[in-house]
């Protein structure tokens, strides 16, 4: 469904070039669960922003349902919004929306009108059990909750691919076990896909497939 | 609702009120007090302008009829230009006029005036002398009777019913005594005001009939005054010239522009001159929106880094700053007119500073208020506080998500 086809990534830093991913290849089915560990600067948040197309791969390419993807702007953009959900260590909620309006903002910019998206972010923070905290500003959450709301955000336009960059660093035990039941239990009921890098081989092995950055190589 | 809707309405009624941050107000001020400043000068000048030509155009009249060669007019010319002027669509109001050089004196003081001749009981409405008496009655029911300038009589020290002594020099004729003028002793009745200082320190109205005793009856009238219709006011010195071609040159036809255009030319200059100048205030001002709008951006980076990653375009997010920005800085501008009017208004209402008349023909300050001219300031004002926005909003779509995520919390 989602491959990766020999990609490479390199930094420059000053005149000096570092190379942080060489000739990778992944090949990622409908409906996997994919730990990605490594230590830390193994690479694994550039793997994963070159996967969710934040980022351009110095070569190689990307094929989504056998269908490479377009490098235009607009194309990437609205791919992304409607196909990758994206899940950061840190939250990035907007402070002036609430929960509700938070989770509803990607289907508006889908095209989405605001009440039906709305409705729908309502829905999602119900099943996450955050019907109490619907019209609660970012700050007024605790960590669990603004991580909660983050993932409602990533999955409002029910995207193939969910992309979780370590979800769970900035929470405690409990908080984060809460989160990867979530994610779990989005996977078996909607057959999302999920790419999740992690330090935690505890959260690692309970994903179906377990790689590990190593030398710029999985 | 629309994205942009969406985040014009948070703008404004967010919980954090980010229009009303600490470094926003100095931005909002600065439009204000710019524009207010724009404005205020403006308006002053306008008031002016037109107040001025008010004056002129109120005491005076748009059109004159001369008799070249020699300063009378007959009976039958005065009824061949009345017949010329009744057949014009341009025409409001004509009359004659008899006027000359004078002195007046009141004991030790004299002053030199000019008298005119004004057929108070038929309101042509040629001159605006009734609505200017600032004091006393326009009605002239004696023959002896004078309205003079306010001025003259504050110069002559003389108040309503006292008695002064006017001497035409406009009649002076040589005898075996000497060179000898006209003199007759008349009785105030009212003080005319136009606001001009040259005529309020100069004019004396007169009847007909002893305005030509000081002329020594030798002709009915030596000027004709014509009252052009409001629309064709700017038109006085084309139809001067028409109406001369018209008559073969018979008379002597001279519009308003011929005696004042010069002043008002230089005034028109010196207005657009001074608002070019002020307008460089907008200038300055928009580099504060420059240096404020910049930091909101910066603070908000992470924030347009998440808008991107979850997919809306850079332009997108530039234009709801864009928008922001623009609804503030309308609301900044219109304050700033709103501001400079009453600005205006305090110093046309104040009493410390006025005008010396004698320099600036106008002894108050006058503000006049055109509706397009204000819509033509905020106009200028926006174009040049949205440009400055444009540098940066650029900033928006140089910045990569990534490199947003990647620098954290």
């Amino acid at each position: 469904m989602y491959k990766i086809k020999n990609i490479s990534k390199s930094y420059q830093t000053g005149e000096k070039s570092i190379k942080v991913l060489e000739n990778l290849c992944l090949d990622i089915e409908k409906g996997d669960m994919v730990a990605i560990t490594g230590k830390s600067g193994s690479g694994k948040s550039t793997l994963l922003h070159l996967m969710g197309l934040l980022d351009n791969p110095d070569t190689g390419e990307l094929e989504f349902e056998d269908k490479p993807i377009s490098a235009s702007m607009k194309a990437v953009e609205s791919f992304r919004n409607k196909h990758i959900g994206f899940v950061f260590q840190f939250h990035y909620l907007m402070a002036d929306f609430t929960a509700v309006e938070n989770v509803a903002l990607p289907a508006a910019i889908a095209g989405l009108s605001w009440s039906k998206a709305i409705a729908s972010a309502k829905e999602l923070l119900c099943n996450m059990g955050l019907s109490d905290r619907l019209h609660h500003y970012p700050n007024q959450l605790s960590g669990g909750e603004q991580q909660r709301v983050a993932i409602a955000r990533a999955l409002i336009n029910k995207p193939a691919i969910i992309i979780a960059d370590e979800p769970t660093g900035n929470l405690d035990k409990a908080c984060s076990d809460e989160i990867i039941n979530i994610l779990l239990g989005l996977n078996s009921s909607h057959q999302q896909t999920l790419i999740l890098a992690t330090h935690d081989l505890e959260i690692a092995s309970q994903m179906n497939k377990h790689y590990v950055l190593q030398d710029k190589k999985l | 609702m629309s994205i942009l809707l969406l985040y014009i309405k948070k703008f404004f009624c967010s919980q954090r009120h980010e229009w009303l941050k600490f470094d926003s107000v100095f931005m909002y001020l600065g439009i204000i007090i710019s524009v207010g400043a724009l404005v205020t000068t403006f308006i002053i000048f306008e008031g002016y302008e037109h107040t001025l030509k008010k004056a002129i155009l109120g005491v005076n009249s748009h059109i004159y009829f001369f008799k070249p060669g020699s300063s009378d007019f007959s009976e039958e010319d005065i009824a061949e230009i009345g017949d010329f002027l009744s057949s014009k669509k341009e025409v409001n109001a004509y009359q004659s006029v008899v006027s000359g050089q004078a002195v007046a004196s009141v004991g030790e003081r004299t002053r030199g005036c000019f008298f005119k001749s004004i057929d108070w009981q038929n309101d042509t409405g040629v001159s605006i002398y009734k609505e200017a008496i600032f004091e006393g009655s326009h009605e002239l029911q004696q023959e002896n009777d004078i309205v003079i300038g306010k001025y003259l009589a504050q110069q002559l020290g003389v108040s309503i019913g006292d008695e002064v002594q006017i001497m035409s020099v406009s009649s002076a004729s040589v005898g075996a005594t000497g060179i000898r003028y006209k003199t007759r002793k008349m009785t105030i009745v009212g003080f005319f005001y136009s606001g001009m200082f040259d005529y309020d320190s100069r004019y004396v109205f007169m009847n007909t009939d002893t305005a030509l005793f000081f002329t020594n009856n030798i002709y009915a009238a030596n000027l004709i005054e014509v009252k052009l219709q409001p629309n064709y006011i700017n038109q006085a010195e084309y139809l001067s010239l028409s109406w001369d071609k018209e008559l073969n040159g018979q008379f002597q036809v001279l519009s308003w522009v011929y005696f004042n255009g010069n002043l008002f030319s230089l005034l028109a200059l010196e207005k657009w001159v001074l608002t070019f100048i002020i307008a460089f205030l907008i200038v300055v001002a928009s580099f504060n929106v420059i240096t404020t709008s910049l930091a909101a951006i910066i603070e908000k980076r992470k924030e347009i880094g998440i808008l991107k990653t979850i997919g809306l375009s850079g332009k997108k997010i530039a234009l709801i700053f864009m928008t922001q920005n623009s609804l503030m800085s309308s609301v900044c501008i219109i304050a700033g007119i709103f501001a400079g009017i009453a600005m205006g208004y305090l110093i046309s209402y104040q009493t410390m500073i006025s005008l010396r008349g004698e320099v600036y023909l106008l002894d108050k300050i006058h503000i006049y208020i055109d509706f397009w001219k204000m819509c033509l300031i905020f106009a200028i004002a926006f174009v040049i506080i949205n440009i400055s926005n444009f540098i940066p909003l650029r900033q928006i779509s140089k910045m990569k998500e990534i490199d947003i995520l990647r620098q954290g919390s």
